[in-house]
């Protein structure tokens, strides 16, 4: 099932800040230098069918049932963007992906796409913009446009390897080579990463946001990945060890920041977010990824962010990982997050299942009462009902 | 839906390159001695390389179209599917089945699964419900996602736990046309299955 369903996207990989893609391998393009704003570049040429494939990615995803379409937080992201681009705005528009990933992306002809795993990451609107710049930052360099065109004339070999596949399985494959050399342009070399980021953080810097926040992001993504590596390497943090480029880039971005001060805007980006929180926090829990998950609401709620909704989530990662001492865990968060305001009311089923398992029959029924009192057309109200 | 339409058959061909195929057909059926189904209508089985997952998967039009899964048995601190070749022990990618779950820690335990199978995509779970299955207490429940090439999709799962592993029967198919047509079948599976203890 898994193999059928698992076709990569054409964003592949991605970019942003994606640590693991560093490694060496790709072929970076001579600079192009940077685009002029409003310049289409030029459709056509040797660069067509690069330009075919991102206009028809973007009038997938402009119809696609993945992409948020909640209006106060797309025309915030987008004024975010657009604040930042000043000169390019109007090239560039932005979709919200609904992916549990963190990841940004952006393609040649101006699409730019935001994960909502991103979203969910940054402490603030200042990391944010600190990733929606280093996208810009690529955007106007034209690090697609460069790499397209030196995989393509550093190997006319990918056409020719094409063409075999495509006489050995079918026409298919000539559309998937194809696929691989635009996948490869999205590939950025460190230089690149290193011009994206200096970029992002002029950006963030000139708007009057704190500089620190773009290393910020990446300490934390960091962080986040050494925890779910913590227990493999008993106990050392082999992250470190083999992503030593990540670290580095970290220490770079706070060289740049100097000691330059600046706005994070943390309650204004918790705001714009709203309601969506709810459901970021529902598609991490989905992974299964408790590691990850929860280091960051962990990290999330220390950092002060909606402490009712960030407590039901340490909740239910203990709930949904049942080690030993977990239930215990997963009830005491239970109960601190439905004392709080902006608690969701499986919060209240969380703890019924957690105190009918522990057989605590009386505190279980009041749980399940209080959720089905607070959520009467929950999907499981029927079952629930049979519990009690 | 009896005949295989040769388009599809070409097309579940070429889907499913490094797959097997083999043929179920419409009398009782024995799925790894484990768990008896009687479908009126005939599958191709899908079989996939090894490791094979714990759920068995039947077609009739190919399995972008629809999925009937059967689940034989899955036994405690087991995962619905297998886990990818090179994938660490310590951080399973499918979520594990423990005998302890409640019926609700179940559906999320599967919605879970499908959603990490289906490129990470949020599964709605509805209609969570009290029923039997193999004569013993059961549940089922039903759930919609769309798939990461915008395809809806609705399914149902029907099953329950017995002596501590799971067993159960699940559709996955086109909202706007398979899930309609199969689902009688999908109850016939279910109001047929019986569960094989073992001997030895
Ligand atoms: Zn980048």
């Amino acid at each position: 099932m898994t193999s059928l369903f698992s076709r990569r996207g054409f964003l592949g990989g991605g970019c942003a800040l994606c640590a693991a893609t560093l490694a060496g391998c790709q072929t970076t393009g001579e600079a192009l230098g940077r685009l002029a704003p409003g310049a289409r570049p030029v459709a056509g040429g040797d660069v067509a069918s690069l330009w075919e494939s991102a206009d028809r990615e973007e009038r997938r995803v402009r119809q696609s049932r993945h992409i948020i379409r909640t209006p106060e937080v797309t025309s915030y992201i987008s004024g975010l963007v657009e604040q930042l681009a000043g000169p390019y705005a109007k090239d560039i528009r932005v979709y919200i992906v609904r992916t549990p990933e963190f990841n940004a992306g952006m393609y040649p002809n101006g699409m730019m796409q935001v994960w909502t795993g991103l979203m969910l990451r940054c402490a603030n609107e200042a990391q944010l913009a600190a990733v929606l710049g280093h996208e810009i930052g690529h955007y106007i360099e034209q690090h697609t446009v460069a790499n397209f065109r030196s995989i393509r004339s550093a190997t006319d070999i990918a056409t020719f390897v094409g063409m075999g596949l495509a006489v050995a399985a079918g026409p298919g494959a000539a559309v998937l080579a194809q696929l691989a050399i635009i996948a490869a342009a999205f590939s950025f070399s460190r230089d690149q990463e290193r011009e994206a980021d200096a970029i992002g953080l002029d950006l963030i810097a000139r708007n009057g946001y704190a500089p620190l926040a773009a290393a910020q992001v990446w300490e934390r993504m960091i962080a986040e990945r050494a925890a779910e590596e913590r227990d493999r390497a008993r106990g050392e943090d082999i992250f470190f060890a083999t992503h030593p480029s990540s670290a580095e880039r970290a220490q770079t971005l706070t060289a740049l920041a100097g000691g330059r001060t600046g706005e994070f805007h943390t309650d204004r980006y918790r705001q714009a977010l709203g309601g969506l929180q709810l459901t970021l926090v529902e598609d991490e829990l989905r992974l299964r990824r408790f590691r990850r998950s929860e280091w960051l609401f962990e990290r999330l709620h220390a950092d002060g962010a909606n402490p009712g909704l960030m407590l039901f989530a340490r909740a239910e990662v203990n709930r949904l990982r049942d080690f030993p001492g977990d239930q215990t865990r997963a009830a005491e968060f239970y109960r601190q997050a439905t004392a709080q305001p902006g608690t969701p009311p499986e919060a209240w089923r969380g703890l019924g299942l957690i105190e009918r398992k522990r057989d605590r029959q009386a505190d279980a029924s009041a749980a399940f009462r209080r959720y089905l009192d607070l959520k009467p057309d929950a999907g499981d109200r029927d079952l629930i009902r049979s519990y009690l | 839906m009896r005949r295989m339409p040769v388009l599809s058959l070409a097309l579940l061909v070429l889907l499913t390159a490094c797959a097997k195929w083999g043929l179920i057909e419409p009398k009782p059926q024995v799925v790894e001695n484990r768990l008896q189904v009687n479908p009126s209508i005939a599958f191709a089985r899908i079989v996939f390389p090894a490791p094979r997952d714990r759920l068995q998967m039947w077609t009739v039009d190919g399995p972008n179209l629809n999925q009937m899964l059967v689940l034989p048995e899955l036994g405690h601190r087991m995962a619905l599917l297998a886990e990818p070749s090179g994938a660490d022990r310590a951080n399973p990618t499918y979520p594990l089945f423990r005998s302890t779950m409640a019926e609700p820690e179940i559906m999320e335990l599967i919605a879970d699964t499908l959603s990490i199978a289906f490129q990470k995509v949020p599964i709605a779970t509805t209609n969570l419900q009290p029923t039997t299955f193999a004569g013993q207490p059961g549940f089922r429940f039903d759930f919609t996602f769309s798939s990461r090439q915008d395809l809806d999709y609705r399914g149902t799962f029907i099953g329950g736990v017995d002596n501590g592993t799971l067993a159960g029967v699940m559709l996955i198919a086109t909202a706007i046309h398979h899930y309609d047509t199969l689902r009688p079948e999908l109850e016939r599976l279910a109001s047929t299955a019986r569960r094989i203890r073992s001997t030895s």
